[in-house]
């Protein structure tokens, strides 16, 4: 099939529209409520072009493209219309900054986006740096309009776990809805609403945990304005980091794509749009790397009190104090969180190192509790883990964790661990295949990852030779690997479609005790409107 | 402990806050601001004196709620209390018959000006008041304005109301005309006060602006508000708010304004 857009003859492939054919051709005609995973909506009327032998302007991305249509998508009367039509959109937006004429003076003395509460433009937007609508505005030329904007003055959302709702800034394109049903089968974000009182939302005004959403994110990610936004990412600037890697979280092996500023992870979001991410993928992480009850210094227990030492320092300490418990009097308590290489260290340690049998890995979905086998007197580990009594029960206790914990406060020493993505190596995911850890950020303060800590309390145990290999093995491993990562996923991975399968724990702590939102995304009754008895 | 007297919605993004501080009030003047700490242990946070009421013993701040110490302001209802309002702090404003004084108020500023204006008109001065907002709904006190000032320009940046455009835009095109104006008084960001001060300097027009770097303890000891001016360095909690604009480091106060914001933002989660 051949279709002529602007005296160009192109390809076309059956079920294409219009649109899909000029943007395959790097054809560029301005659209907004289209996107390439969802069917066509026609509601913009952005994508507006001229057909010969058809009336009036068709949305070209509704229109399917048939063999030998003759398209026009610059005329005059396709170019004025387009304008006014983002014009009118424009109109019920906040568009001061767009129309601004001391843009340019403002944008070079501040670049920076402005924290706000409630946002009234492109200024102090959460999507002032990457906004569909702002650089349309700008394509199009649009630098004044016909008459000033209407400011809906709609209630702001912020009450919902991880998702803020602004519908001050909602364009009604009806991308949410769109992904939302495309995911799940039935939205919860609809529009709602007619004429000055539309907007998007939940059915009944039901909060989104009361609605059945999952908090995948997909609107979040979809939305072309400010108006559905991330509450953490919302106010970091332009990404300077950019990461493909494997979410940390569970064996579903998701994709993600991860963005930092200045060293921080501030948002991840699928690979593969067309599945739906948890909402510890799409959210969490972020959140739980950077509380500021981590663990990032090593301490040791000087007399009564545990006391900031240097690596070395802790090194030594640990080194010395497990001395005397070589054998089955030690025991390692871990969980799989860990990159396959840091588990693999860890083993290495118990029963080559300490020669002790107790290897101890609990599994997904075991209850994070484990007893200990008799006789063990001194214990490495990795999370929370054990009962107080248990602890009680010790000689020696070593932290190596993320989260203070009842272990925390009864160890000899504390080993602050990276964790999520500030690790590296290979995750195993839920058919046994290894998939890449790539490290995203640099760890929170001193924090180092498992296998570098066991590395460097082997070699202060005097066996620089098992360090030196294990350190190399690593390396190799890693530097080696042709891991990929799932770029495309055959299914939904089942917690991004049902919450209560959402993992809750990670090394033992309960993850809602760090993040509260990712305890709150939980299912909860619908509240009984007051006026029914 | 403070009382809320009242909370009202005035934009969008911005409220009037009415608490009782009689101490503050009965000693108030124009151009200075208070400290205020919502519970026990908040941030200490600037906030200019908008206006006051040594009769009833309240004072009147127009918060712009921009993170979690604004926002937290802005949620305390009439009734609830605030843990401190220290104040007044700041030199107060020179006050005298200058002749024709313009005062330019944007953002919190549209509050801020108000009594700068009605001192400048007891004093015996013309008062032109320029104010500007984003768009239509965000401009309020008109009644107030209207009380103290022999013009009223209200812009927006959209147009939906008054004159699009900015009040400096305004105020420069009149300079142009030959419009006499003896002194200038500007609130608001930083970057609508260095335009300010960019438009009235070529005509030699003594301009002051109202700086709002981050502060601390407010009593000059901790040197976070620090500033040049004229290659001085000052303290604003202090020897400010207000100073020359045409001597400020603007460029120095936007970039210490956001010193700490990865945490601001963190905060906010
Ligand atoms: C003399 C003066 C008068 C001011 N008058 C007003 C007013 O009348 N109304 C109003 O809404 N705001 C006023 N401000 C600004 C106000 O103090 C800040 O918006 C407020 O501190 C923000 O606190 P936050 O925790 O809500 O936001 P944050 O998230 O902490 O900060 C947002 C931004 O506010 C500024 N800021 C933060 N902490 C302080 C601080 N301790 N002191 C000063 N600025 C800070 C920073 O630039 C920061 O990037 C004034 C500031 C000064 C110095
Ligand atoms: S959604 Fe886009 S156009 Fe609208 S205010 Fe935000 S950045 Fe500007
Ligand atoms: S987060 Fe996912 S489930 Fe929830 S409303 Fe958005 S698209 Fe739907
Ligand atoms: S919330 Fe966003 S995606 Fe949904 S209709 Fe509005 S602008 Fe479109
Ligand atoms: S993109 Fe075609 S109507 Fe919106
Ligand atoms: S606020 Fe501390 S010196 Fe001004």
């Amino acid at each position: 099939m051949k279709i002529t857009v602007n005296d160009q003859v192109l390809d076309a492939n059956e079920g294409e529209s219009v649109l899909e054919v000029a943007l395959r051709h790097d054809i560029e005609i301005p659209h907004i409520c289209y996107h390439p995973i969802l069917p066509a909506n026609g509601v913009c009327r952005m994508c507006l072009v001229e057909i010969d032998g058809i009336n009036g302007l068709p949305a070209s991305c509704s229109t399917p493209a048939a063999d030998g249509m003759v398209v026009h998508t610059e005329t005059e009367t396709v170019r004025n219309r387009r304008r006014e039509n983002l014009e009118l959109i424009l109109l019920e937006h906040p568009s001061s900054c767009l129309v601004c004429y001391k843009r340019e003076a403002c944008q070079t003395f501040r670049p920076e986006k402005e924290k706000t509460g409630v946002t009234t433009g492109c200024q102090n937007c959460p999507n002032k740096h990457d906004c569909e609508v702002q650089r349309l505005t700008l394509d199009l030329g649009i630098t004044d309009l016909p008459v000033g904007s209407f400011y809906r003055n709609a209630e702001f959302d912020r009450d919902d776990p991880f998702i803020e709702n602004d519908p001050n800034l909602c364009i009604l394109c009806g991308r949410c809805e769109q992904i939302c049903q495309y995911h799940h089968d039935t939205p919860v974000v609809v529009l709602t609403g007619r004429g000055p009182d539309a907007r998007v939302g939940q059915a009944f005004d039901l909060p989104l945990n009361a609605s059945g959403c999952t908090f995948c994110g997909a609107c979040v990610d979809l939305c072309p304005t400010g108006s559905l936004s991330d509450r953490f990412a919302r106010w970091y600037g332009v990404a300077d980091g950019l990461v493909k890697t494997t979410c940390p979280f569970c064996d579903a092996g998701c994709a993600l794509e991860v963005k930092s500023e200045g060293h921080r992870v501030f948002s991840a979001t699928a690979l593969d749009q067309t599945k739906p991410l948890c909402a510890l993928g799409r959210f969490t992480i972020p959140p739980f790397l950077s509380s500021r009850d981590r663990l990032t210094h090593p301490r040791v227990m000087a007399g009564e009190r545990l006391r900031e030492v240097t690596w070395e320092e802790a090194f030594t300490a640990v080194a010395d104090g497990l001395a005397p418990f070589k054998g089955d009097t030690f025991a390692l308590v871990c969980d799989r969180s860990g990159t396959v290489e840091d588990r693999h260290a860890l083993r290495v340690f118990t029963e080559e190192v300490m020669d002790s049998s107790h290897y101890i890995e609990i599994e997904d979905g075991e209850e994070p509790r484990v007893e200990l086998p008799t006789g063990v007197k001194a214990v490495l580990l990795t999370g929370d883990f054990l009962e107080a009594d248990a602890l009680d029960a010790l000689e020696m206790v070593v932290v190596l964790d993320c989260y203070p914990s009842p272990a925390a406060e009864k160890a000899t020493a504390i080993l602050p661990a990276a964790i999520l993505l500030e690790t590296k190596g290979h995750l195993v995911d839920e058919n046994g295949v290894e998939r890449p850890a790539k490290r995203a950020v640099r760890p929170a303060g001193q924090a180092k990852q498992d296998h570098e800590i066991i590395t460097g309390l082997i070699t202060a145990m005097g066996d620089e030779g098992t360090a030196g290999k294990l350190t190399g093995e690593i390396e190799t491993r890693i530097q080696d690997s042709e891991a990929e990562l799932i770029t495309e996923r055959a299914e939904a991975p089942a917690p991004a479609l049902d919450v209560t399968k959402i993992r809750t724990r990670y090394r033992g702590h309960l993850i809602a005790a760090r993040v509260p939102d990712a305890g709150a995304v939980q299912p909860v009754a619908a509240p009984v409107p007051s006026e029914v008895v | 402990m403070f009382r809320v007297v009242s909370n009202r919605k005035v934009t969008p993004n911005a409220h009037e806050m009415v608490v009782e501080a009689p101490e503050v009030a009965r000693t108030a003047q124009a151009g200075q601001f208070a400290l205020l700490m919502v519970d026990e242990h908040s941030e200490r946070i600037p906030y200019t004196l908008a206006d006051w009421d040594e009769a009833t013993g309240t004072v009147t701040f127009i918060v712009l709620e921009v993170g979690k110490s604004t926002g937290d302001f802005v949620h305390r209802q009439p009734g609830d209390e605030v843990a401190h309002v220290v104040g007044p702090l700041g030199m107060p404003l020179e006050v005298e018959n200058f002749g024709t004084v313009a005062c330019i108020g944007g953002c919190y500023g549209l509050g801020g000006i108000v009594p700068v204006g009605r001192t400048m008109k007891a004093a015996g001065n013309r008062v032109i008041t320029y104010v500007e907002a984003r768009m239509e709904g965000m401009h309020y006190y008109l009644d107030k304005y209207e009380s103290f000032s022999d013009e009223v320009v209200q812009t927006t940046t959209d147009g939906s109301n008054g004159i699009k455009g900015h009040g400096v835009d305004i105020l420069e095109a009149r300079l142009k005309e030959g419009v006499r104006v003896d002194r200038v008084f500007t609130i608001g960001c930083p970057f609508m006060m260095m335009l300010t001060a960019q438009v009235t300097k070529p005509h030699e027009i003594k301009t002051f602006a109202a700086l709002n770097p981050i502060m601390l303890d407010g009593t000059g000891m901790c040197g976070a508000c620090r500033c040049t001016v004229g290659e001085e360095t000052k303290f604003a909690c202090v020897d400010g708010p207000f100073f020359d604009a045409h001597e400020v480091d603007w460029h120095e106060l936007r970039d210490r304004r956001a010193a700490y914001i990865f945490t601001e933002r963190d905060v906010c989660k």
